[in-house]
């Protein structure tokens, strides 16, 4: 099977991540990626080797002019690809539409910012798998309702939730970027936040409400879960139950987001980044069967490796989605020994909550 | 009949407490040096009750002048908020009002219990890392979450006992100075009406519903609503809650609230002073006074 040629519009915070994540995988290639003229993300996706095409036309003193090469437009990269991550702004996405749809055969995958009701179908690796397969407009769900989903997958999958209760203490901008919110000031998100609703596209039957407020901070969200098993657990065994789960990883002895992304930093990761949740296990309190837990979400990374996943989903090049998951998590650099890549029962792949009792006491 | 306050302890809370001690017209606050429990019981100068105030961390403990020294100990102080029925009129050891989380979240419930019984109350507080003028003990771009805090969860259990039976509290610190902002969900016996919570949020004293609509965007607009108004520090006892941000699923409620941690418990202790002093007073009369004396909000609606 030949790999799959893969296209990138939009070089920004998750655009180049994608980037690198598809260059490692073995059953992809990465054949360009596209910007505005005068973004200086081409200049960035220029000095890490990729094939470069525009997405406007060019001014006479704008980056893509001072480029040594250009392979060619957006139209071009179109013409060559099997799929299109469209990594642009929120909101962005849409005005491509007209053009995307007009390339046959062409599968365009876009990020959380866009609600669900501008593509066919919405992705989470673990819930959700083969609900995308065949479908021409996906978009993978946000940071925060992926980071969620992969929580309460693991709980649901080895109790049963009975409901779930998330409220999230989010970052206001990205390193280096812009605050849309005052130095010193939280800034709710009125009525409930969208995570929820996000969740429940890919998560059905699961009973969930969200709130959300922005802090003047940049590192990375921290959430906090009350969830109601269906039957009592105890405190080993909801750790049991995470570290069991690919990219979720349980840890002690890191008290903020800044130390967590220092401690990131120090692995080795490039940026620093951390495609799984962190699960803080001192925050983690049972009490009969509420569990109460705070994760933290690095907005940047988290959503990297489902998109890879939504990529070989689409194009039906696996029906199994822990294939999937152990092929991106190794060629990703986070894989884990102790982590079982093998789901439970396969009928839960499309979409449902299953209340299901894995067997954690041995 | 004037009330004398002698008033021990150091730092914010003690100074928002003096001033609305001295707000009161009911009330004389004693200089700083007269200790509690120094002189015989209710023979404050000129016929005056006397009440010692103490202020320990961000609790406050209220007893009548003249008991023994011991009767301050926590352990003996009966917890004093706005669901504190008439009937626990002077405590074994005095009164014990909580500290701004708790007690706000009391303040939440009293309204709520009104129109259906409280089974369990969660909060996630996101808490200030410092106020703006001390050194933050956190980073200045982080998330904090608080992993342990058993003295706070037995504090809140107290708080609500009787009333609530599951209370559960969590707190992260942000790189932040104003307040505590907190995101709530109650889980009721019965489902209620949302407009009819908020119509008795807004009724209730000590609470102001408001809207981003009316310039309620975020806890900067109010604090500097407030630092605007004139108030002494700008300080703000009331309750801040979004009325955008009340929902109604079933038998849960979610809502979030802003509370200012060094001045919500005044008007409680000022009530407390007046519980202990004045036996002639009703609970209610002792709640109008001490509103009306440090200038309460009723509304902030710009439209009534």
């Amino acid at each position: 099977m030949s790999n799959v040629r893969v296209g990138i519009l939009g070089y920004g915070v998750i655009g180049r991540r994608l980037a690198d994540a598809v260059n490692v995988q073995s059953d992809m290639e990465l054949t360009g990626i596209s910007g505005r003229s005068n973004s200086f993300s081409l200049r960035d996706a220029m000095w890490q080797g990729y094939d470069i095409y525009v997405s406007s036309a060019i001014g006479l003193r704008e980056v893509a002019a001072r480029l040594p090469t250009i392979q060619g437009e957006f139209a071009d990269l179109l013409a060559k690809i099997d799929v299109l991550l469209d990594c642009t702004p929120s909101g962005v996405p849409q005005q491509h539409r007209e053009l995307l749809e007009s390339v046959p055969n062409l599968v365009t995958i876009v990020q959380g910012g866009e609600t669900s009701g501008s593509c066919e179908a919405s992705f989470h690796s673990m819930t959700n798998f083969n609900e995308v397969a065949g479908e021409k407009r996906i978009r993978v769900i946000s940071c925060s309702s992926t980071g969620t989903t992969r929580f309460l997958y693991a709980l649901d999958r080895a109790f049963g939730v009975q409901q779930a209760f998330v409220t999230l203490t989010r970052r206001s901008a990205d390193p280096g970027k812009l605050s849309k919110v005052p130095l010193n000031s939280l800034v709710p998100t009125m009525g409930p936040s969208h995570h929820a609703r996000d969740v429940n596209s890919v998560f059905r039957n699961l009973r969930l409400a969200s709130v959300s407020v922005n802090c003047p901070t940049t590192f990375g969200h921290v959430l906090h879960f009350q969830v109601d098993l269906q039957g009592n657990a105890t405190r080993k065994q909801i750790i049991a139950a995470l570290q069991m789960i690919p990219r979720v990883v349980v840890g002690r002895g890191i008290r903020s987001t800044a130390e967590l992304a220092e401690r990131y930093v120090e692995l080795g990761r490039r940026r620093g980044d951390r495609p799984e949740i962190y699960v803080f296990e001192e925050s983690l309190a049972v009490n009969g069967s509420t569990v109460m837990a705070a994760i933290s979400v690095h907005m940047e990374s988290i959503t990297i490796p489902e998109t890879v996943d939504c990529i070989r989903a689409a194009l039906r090049r696996t029906d199994d989605p822990w294939e999937s998951i152990e092929k991106t998590d190794r060629a990703l650099g986070i894989w884990r020994s102790d982590a079982s890549y093998s789901g439970p029962d396969r009928s839960l792949q499309n979409g449902g909550s299953n209340g299901l009792n894995a067997n954690l006491n041995s | 009949m004037t009330i004398e306050v002698s008033l021990r302890g150091r730092g914010r809370i003690a100074n928002h407490l003096a001033d609305g001690v001295k707000a009161q017209c009911d009330m004389l606050l004693l200089p700083s040096s007269e200790p509690c429990g120094t002189t015989a019981s209710n023979s404050g100068s000129g016929g005056a009750t006397r009440v010692s105030v103490e202020v320990k961390g961000l609790t406050v403990r209220i007893t009548e002048d003249g008991r023994s020294p011991g009767a301050c100990h926590e352990q003996r102080c009966a917890v004093f908020t706005s669901l504190t029925p008439e009937s626990i009129r002077n405590g074994p050891g005095g009164l014990f009002v909580p500290s701004a989380d708790s007690l706000s979240l009391a303040r939440l419930v009293r309204v709520v219990n009104a129109l259906s019984a409280v089974e369990r109350v969660y909060s996630t507080v996101v808490r200030r890392a410092a106020h703006a003028a001390d050194d933050a003990a956190s980073s200045l771009d982080a998330l904090q979450p608080v992993f342990e805090e058993p003295a706070l969860e037995d504090e809140l259990r107290t708080t609500l006992a009787g009333c609530v039976p599951m209370c559960q509290i969590r707190r992260v610190v942000a790189s932040y100075t104003h307040s505590h902002l907190h995101m709530i969900k109650l889980d009721l016996v019965d489902s209620i009406d949302r407009e009819t919570l908020i119509d008795r949020l807004h009724d209730e004293s000590r609470i102001l519903v408001s809207t981003s609509d009316d310039g309620f965007s975020s806890t900067a607009d109010i604090q500097e609503f407030f630092r605007d108004l004139g108030r002494v520090r700008g300080d703000r006892w009331e309750t801040f809650v979004w009325a955008e941000s009340i929902l109604v699923d079933q038998k849960c409620v979610y809502l979030m609230q802003d509370i200012s941690p060094d001045v919500i418990v005044v008007p409680e202790v000022i009530d407390a002073i007046r519980l202990i002093a004045a036996p002639e007073l009703s609970l209610a009369e002792i709640r109008r006074l001490t509103d009306r004396h440090l200038g309460m909000l009723e509304t902030l609606s710009i439209v009534k």
